[in-house]
């Protein structure tokens, strides 16, 4: 059994990041940009990373969740917490369906399965005009404003205000699935991942374990889209296209499969990148693909394992130097 | 009745594209048991290398024959230096590694071509269109037709009556006879591999005067050639001609009343063959 | 009293045309060591694999302590008391031992695998249960190794101990010393011997040395049938057997 990092640990150095995020980028909508996407790769990377299922149909959950967010918000006026439980809602229940059907295949089967899913959500939002806006999207999504119980409503429309909030529920929901990669249910999923086969011989009904997985992967998703939709002010049918099934996987996969700070530098990465570069260099995609090929081939870890090795570096060379520095006296 | 012969007559040339391309990936699934998401980008690249064969030759024929050749040599220096290493890996680490190979030849098309997708016209004695009584065609398509379906019979002739052939379907079938029939499963691999990137190249050269070069055709190409191949049956290559026909048909004849839920059908049907009929409509249960 | 603790009645295994195990009759009594032998491509695995419902059988009965577990799923058979361990090693290779062996007793109570708020306690009895196996295949210095950095005998020694872990009555070992060093299977037989004392043993095996030391009881397959049954000795003498494995050294 492995030594796991104290909860509050996780939860400060989360908190610090949150709060240093949007003064650094300069930026409270690129900053919650980033915290956004980074709960969608980590949805991504319970499935790829923890349990070794490469789901190429995320983009549903995401788009669900910006929809049923955005319907609720423009139709009923709800406010932020129940528009937010309605897209976990929608996002939980899709991902137990779409889990439920994939997961009774294996390999390319699996995949292809998922990403049938994926684009048949596509078509459907393509072709409920009345409903998703189709091509145009939903537009004039209003930001719901936070209406606690008995404390007056606090509106998020200044970005800044927005920018807390979702670093709020950034910091909830990874503290949270964190302490799921950590809990006995995460130690099945490595299990299976590691080797299904005698996953089932000791006794896990496996099949079971992998939709769970799926539901939670679904909702923090889903939670992902609805809270993008409000920062935009608009729901974009692309949302719930394959490409951006595709980017979470690259979010996931670069920043490094099985951590969730791995999925955080992963987002970052590739979501300040692409601010940077495409204007400079539009084809800095390029880089994207052979780092892809390269993380995939020698480094699992992706970029939070560079992260953790440079880190240690210079941590020994400090060591060796204050070694030196005693050895002197 | 003319428009349905008409749309018909589209159904089976988009079908024999499509052909080209699943056919490539099934034999090459079935042999290596390799997924290529890059499969659809080497596509990509045989139309835009007709298209600057063309282009410096002024020769389309030149362009049509010279590319698929290229493209055949691209796969084969790919295939030597790094995919020869991914065929133990697992689906999705092939998936992966395969999606980054189609991001960097997607990226470097762009580099060399520009974001603007390139035209390119048949050649005269193709331009125009063949009237038969009241029933009007495009010469170039017939063409299309006629070149995919001679391929399709050399393929299929070298696949039934050729020492490579034989083993090509054997380890097609299972992959596991190609080593038990003591062969030399390198090279074997290397000719399945060039052989399969030829025939998408090819494909992507002949749909090029239709809807010309584009550095994101391949993309679309891929998903329906999947969708071709599990409806044949994954390493089946009679499957992916009639995988093949089944989707050029239905897209081509639903156009004409419900364009927009063409693809809802076909990922539909997608998703109810894997759950319902793994090993394809058209292969054994 | 000595009971039977499994019985198989004319199980078969068809795959298409081709019969794997053909009608096979088995039984293996309370607190014995059962092996089942048999040339390469006899239906041993094949056997070993219905018991452990790894695959389905096509006809025949199972029956396990007077209860039919034919059909019972292949994830439901260590929790009814049946623990196996694989021929070619089957761990979860980037795990510390000692996590590959809690997670085998974790799965036996299902609702313990579920919990998801809170991390894997410290001291919970699925980790004591660990030590102890660790203790009696003598392992302790190792349970904070990756199990993919353990020599091959050791990782031979673990797979036995997951098996372990399920505190199975009946344990089905299949090929426990393949692949092993002549030097390391005086330790398999020690363990063996040992168990005995807290479970039956059904095993599959190659090695004669460890058959006729430890075993009661022999089958043999031959062809995907039984072709004698009886003590080490009597098989040994049997000339069914001895035509069975001509060219093959027994």
């Amino acid at each position: 059994m492995t030594r796991h990092t104290p909860i509050f640990v996780h939860f400060l150095a989360v908190a610090v990041l949150a709060s240093v995020l949007p003064v650094v980028l300069q930026s409270p909508i690129l900053a919650a940009e980033v915290l956004i996407f980074s709960l969608a790769a980590i949805g991504c990377n319970l499935l790829l990373g923890y349990t070794g299922l490469l789901p190429f149909g995320q983009a549903l959950f995401f788009g669900a969740g910006a929809y049923v967010a955005s319907l609720s918000a423009i139709h009923w006026q709800s406010s932020m917490l129940p528009a937010l439980m309605l897209a976990l809602l929608t996002g939980g229940v899709l991902a137990v369906v779409i889990g439920y059907l994939s997961i009774r295949r294996q390999g390319i089967y699996f995949v292809m399965l998922t990403l049938a899913f994926g684009q048949l959500g596509y078509f459907i939002a393509y072709l409920a005009e009345g409903i998703t806006g189709g091509e145009d999207g939903l537009l004039d999504v209003p930001r719901a404003a936070l209406d606690l119980w008995i404390l007056p409503a606090i509106s998020l429309d200044n970005d800044w205000a927005f920018y807390g909030w979702v670093a709020l529920v950034f910091i909830a929901s990874f503290v949270s699935l964190q302490r799921l990669v950590d809990s006995p249910l995460g130690s099945v999923l490595q299990s299976i991942k590691q080797n299904e086969q005698r996953a089932i011989a000791i006794g896990y009904q496996v099949r079971f374990y992998k939709i769970a997985v799926f539901a939670f992967s679904g909702i923090v998703t889903a939670l992902a889209g609805a809270m993008y939709a409000m920062l935009l002010n608009f729901a974009p049918l692309s949302n719930i296209d394959i490409e951006t099934s595709e980017v979470i996987i690259f979010m996931c996969v670069l920043g490094g499969l099985g951590s969730l700070y791995g999925s955080i530098v992963g987002a970052g990465v590739y979501l300040i990148a692409s601010e940077l570069l495409s204007d400079i260099w539009p084809r800095w995609m390029l880089l994207l693909g052979l780092l892809l090929i390269f993380v995939m081939l020698f480094a699992r870890g992706g970029l939070w394992l560079g992260l953790k090795l440079l880190w240690q570096g210079v941590n020994n060379r400090n060591g060796q130097i204050k070694k030196e520095e005693m050895s002197h006296d | 009745m003319n428009i349905y012969l008409f749309e018909v007559m589209n159904g089976v040339a988009l079908g024999m594209i499509y052909f080209l391309m699943a056919a490539g990936l099934t034999i090459i699934f079935g042999m290596m048991n390799f997924v290529n998401f890059a499969h659809g980008a080497l596509y990509a690249v045989g139309a835009f290398l007709c298209f600057q064969i063309i282009d410096w030759s002024g020769n389309f024929w030149l362009g049509l024959i010279v590319a698929p050749i290229l493209v055949g040599l691209l796969a084969l220096v790919l295939e030597r230096s790094l995919i020869r290493h991914l065929y133990s890996f697992d689906h999705p680490t092939q998936i992966l590694i395969t999606i980054g190979i189609m991001l960097v030849i997607r990226e470097v098309i762009l580099l060399i071509w520009g974001t603007v997708p390139k035209p390119i016209s048949p050649p005269e004695i193709l331009s125009g269109v063949m009237i038969m009584g009241d029933f009007v065609y495009p010469y170039y398509r017939m063409f299309v037709i006629a070149v995919t379906a001679i391929v399709g019979l050399v393929i299929w002739l070298i696949l039934e009556r050729t020492r490579f052939g034989i083993m090509i379907r054997a380890g097609s079938e299972n992959s596991k006879m190609v080593t038990l029939l003591g062969l030399n499963s390198n090279l074997l691999f290397s000719a399945t591999f060039v052989l399969g990137a030829a025939l998408a190249g090819l494909g992507g050269a002949l749909i090029s005067p239709i809807r010309g070069a584009d550095a994101f055709m391949g993309a679309e190409a891929l998903g329906i050639a999947f969708v071709v191949v599990v409806i044949g049956g994954m390493g089946s290559f009679p499957g992916a001609l009639a995988g093949a026909m089944v989707v050029g048909l239905v897209q081509s004849l639903s156009a004409g009343f419900w364009p927009e839920g063409t693809n809802i059908m076909i990922y539909a049907v997608m998703a109810m063959i894997i759950l319902l009929r793994p090993n394809g409509l058209f292969g054994r249960t | 009293m000595i009971e039977p603790i499994l019985e198989v009645k004319g199980l078969s295994k068809r795959y298409g045309d081709f019969y794997a195990n053909r009608d096979i009759d088995l039984i293996v009594m309370a607190d014995t060591v059962h092996a089942v032998i048999g040339p390469n491509g006899a239906g041993k695995t094949t056997l070993f694999n219905c018991l452990a419902g790894a695959v389905a059988t096509s006809e025949g009965q199972i029956v396990f302590e007077e209860n039919e577990i034919t059909g019972a799923a292949e994830h439901a058979r260590p929790a009814l008391g049946i623990g196996r361990s694989f021929q070619i090693n089957s761990l979860f290779p980037e795990l510390s031992v000692l996590e590959n062996l809690r997670l085998a007793g974790q799965a036996l109570n299902p609702g313990r695998g579920l919990v998801f708020w809170h991390p894997v306690p410290h001291d919970c009895p699925d980790t004591f249960h660990a030590h102890e196996i660790l203790e009696r295949l003598g392992m302790e210095q190792l349970a904070y190794k990756e199990a993919e950095t353990l020599s091959h005998g050791q990782q031979r020694m673990l797979e036995i101990g997951m098996a372990l872990m399920a505190r199975p009555r009946l344990l089905l070992l299949d090929e426990p010393t393949s692949g092993m060093g002549v030097d390391d299977i005086p330790q398999v037989i020690s363990l063996i011997k040992s168990l005995r004392q807290i479970c039956t043993i059904l095993l599959i095996e190659h090695n004669v040395g460890l058959v006729s030391e430890v075993c009661d009881r022999v089958t043999v397959l031959q062809n995907g049938e039984v072709i004698a049954d009886g003590t080490p000795s009597e098989i040994t003498s049997n000339e069914k057997v001895k035509s069975a494995y001509l060219g093959e050294a027994l």
